[in-house]
């Protein structure tokens, strides 16, 4: 892993960590930190495979003090219930922890996902990450 | 019934296998002319079966699972999944509650109930000591 500096934006950080499906699109969480909040974007495909990877590295994050989230899926093409639970999982932690979680860029079968299974209505959900970050 | 089939894979029912599986069932889709979400759907639809057979079917031993791609006689593109795990009706399982809000929510259940909404009919039987569970779509949407 690299830690790449600079970037277009004010964000000190990126972490970057790679987990390969055995579909040609890896799932690769991309994780940018400033002062405030940690913008968490999501790429590729969330399954019952690939979820964990997830997890771990909020997990980390979490039990580093860190309770201002935002996940960006406006690149995630696909997210099965194995991707519910660990939304879930995360935001119920972040709630615990005086934590606050919002979400942007659902879009085609993933926002198709979260409305069918009543997820759109229990997650703060914003059109991109800038509005997201107002909301947390 | 699958009238017309396209292609059968037999692999072990572990999760080192489900993206074969999934890769399967997306190459077939798309030779049956689904366009791509409903592609996305139907792969989704058996992603969660899989995952629950791979999760359970075989309490910890070791077990496949046959997934057979075809058309039916009415012509939506059928997926059949196939186990030699103990009876189970994944289409009988108690649904979740949408409605509930963050603290009351719970994940069990959640991914069967996407099973279903994914897909245009299901059908579950029990034949030969096999659970047999068969995902349908329309390949096109009908005007």
């Amino acid at each position: 892993m690299e830690a790449k500096a600079g970037g277009e934006s004010a964000l000190q950080m990126e972490i970057r960590s790679r987990y390969v499906s055995y579909m040609e699109e890896p799932m690769e969480i991309r994780i940018e930190k400033d002062s405030q909040d940690v913008v968490v974007s999501i790429i590729g495909r969330m399954d019952a495979v690939t979820a964990p990877g997830f997890d771990q590295q909020i997990e980390q994050r979490i039990s580093e003090g860190e309770k201002r989230f935002v996940v960006d899926l406006s690149r995630l093409e696909y997210i099965s219930s194995a991707g519910l639970r660990s939304m879930l999982s995360m935001a119920k932690k972040l709630k615990q922890n005086q934590g606050t979680l919002a979400l942007c860029g659902l879009k085609g079968v993933v926002k198709e996902v979260f409305d069918v299974s009543g997820f759109s209505s229990i997650f703060n959900i914003c059109e991109d990450v800038q509005k997201a970050r107002k909301e947390l | 019934m699958v009238s017309s089939e396209k292609g059968r894979i037999t692999l072990p029912a572990t999760l080192e296998n489900l993206e074969d599986f999934k890769r399967f069932i997306v190459q077939n889709a798309e030779k049956a002319g689904l366009d791509p979400q409903k592609t996305m759907e139907m792969e989704l639809a058996a992603d969660e079966i899989l995952t629950n057979i791979i999760s359970y079917a075989y309490s910890g031993a070791s077990g496949d699972i046959t997934v057979t791609c075809g058309t039916d006689t009415e012509g939506l593109f059928v997926v059949e999944t196939t186990d030699e795990g103990k009876p189970f009706d994944p289409l009988q399982t108690d649904l979740p509650d949408v409605s509930a809000s963050l603290e009351q929510r719970e994940i069990g259940g959640l991914g069967l109930f996407l099973a279903r909404k994914m897909v245009d009919k299901t059908r579950y039987e029990r034949r030969f000591d096999r659970n047999i569970l068969r995902l349908y779509k329309k390949i096109r949407s009908v005007p």
